[in-house]
């Protein structure tokens, strides 16, 4: 530190030189830390927010493309319980009884509809490649149903920018099928888009 | 300990008095000043990455910790009176006080932007140009302030002559 010769310098530094912080820097460190989670969470939660806006596009193409009713008999059975973490996808049923499916890579639908099938989501799985003629979308002439209320709970993001959903099962109508298609971009998928079918819908190629 | 922490350490170690000093010196309350320091510090913690780039990062935790301090103001204005946690203000000319009390006293007198000019340049210890990017002024308005802080703070100090014999 500067020595000041000046003697109102020196006086004031003098007045100070018993001032210390006596927080401990542990203290310090974890007040930083949970700033630093709180922000990283409210920048996931704005990925959220931006996977839902590009969610809502296919969405409200789904629905417009639909001109039936929707016959919103919702299933009231539970439920059954899945946990399952691959290095592709992840499938977990939460304690309110929603899904929460996390895709990394897709290699495989068939596996994933398995288990979507045990988690009480019966789905159709479908890989969609982005810039390729698709006939995911036109769904090859069936129209698929508006969507249920409440079916998507939430629009998630994992790791390295996963695109996932939370279905909420009890909201499916019965007898009607999720399509649940993965878009892919290259070889990392990219989002999902979830549609209603009643029975089972068309198979999806790219 | 990973090499963030250590290097925050470090730097915490080094600069958490005369931070801490720097924002006393500025608000006049000791636990306030303790309460925005700390939080400037988690704060820099938190944007380590960013802050450990900075030119003087002790700056940048005073600033966060006198911005903390506007919005607390602004806040708390309503219900905030001076109490005996400021440091004293108001001292009669002439009062026999000691050497620090009369500092502290002169200080709380001087204009806030004087104030805080003397806590960066004299109690911080930062040199003209990163006060003046501190507060965002100009280095010739540091220099400015500086000369009437400095003058104001002799002249209020002449008045407690009893005491000060030890300056």
């Amino acid at each position: 530190m500067t020595q000041h010769t000046d003697e109102v310098p020196a006086a004031v530094e003098r007045a100070f030189s018993a001032v210390d912080l006596a927080t401990p820097v542990d203290q310090i460190i974890g007040r930083g830390r949970r700033l630093r989670g709180r922000r990283r969470k409210l920048a996931s939660g704005l990925v959220a927010v931006a996977a839902a806006a590009a969610l809502a596009v296919p969405l409200s193409h789904a629905a417009a493309g639909g001109g039936q009713p929707t016959s919103a008999q919702a299933s009231t059975a539970p439920a059954p319980g899945v946990q399952v973490d691959l290095a592709a996808w992840s499938v977990h049923t939460n304690a309110n009884g929603t899904v929460s499916i996390t895709v990394r890579q897709m290699h495989d639908p068939a596996d994933l509809r398995k288990t979507l099938a045990k988690a009480g989501i019966p789905a159709v799985v479908a890989v969609d490649h982005l810039g390729t003629p698709s006939t995911c979308v036109s769904h090859g002439g069936q129209v698929p149903k508006d969507l249920p209320k409440g079916i998507i709970a939430a629009v998630n993001r994992g790791t390295a920018g996963a695109p996932g959903v939370t279905i909420r099962p009890a909201a499916i109508p019965k007898g009607d099928t999720v399509y649940f298609i993965v878009a892919m971009n290259g070889t990392r998928p990219s989002y999902v888009l979830i549609m209603i079918f009643k029975g089972t819908p068309p198979t999806c190629s790219s | 300990v990973d090499q963030t922490t250590g290097d925050f350490a470090d730097f915490y170690r080094q600069y958490r008095a005369g931070c801490f000093r720097a924002v006393y010196a500025t608000v006049g309350d000791k636990l306030l000043a303790e309460e925005l320091v700390s939080e400037g510090f988690a704060r820099a913690w938190a944007s380590w990455r960013k802050v450990c780039r900075h030119p003087a990062p002790q700056a940048w935790v005073v600033r966060t910790a006198l911005n903390l301090h506007v919005s607390w103001w602004r806040r708390y204005r309503r219900e905030v009176a001076l109490n005996d946690r400021d440091f004293p203000g108001g001292l009669d000319a002439g009062a026999v006080v000691d050497g620090d009390t009369a500092v502290f006293a002169a200080l709380r007198a001087l204009p806030v932007r004087q104030r805080e000019v003397v806590a960066l340049r004299i109690l911080l210890d930062l040199d003209v140009d990163t006060t003046a990017d501190t507060l965002g002024i100009a280095p010739g308005t540091v220099k400015a302030h500086l000369h009437r802080a400095i003058a104001t703070l002799r002249t209020r100090l002449a008045t407690f002559p009893e005491k000060r014999t030890a300056v």
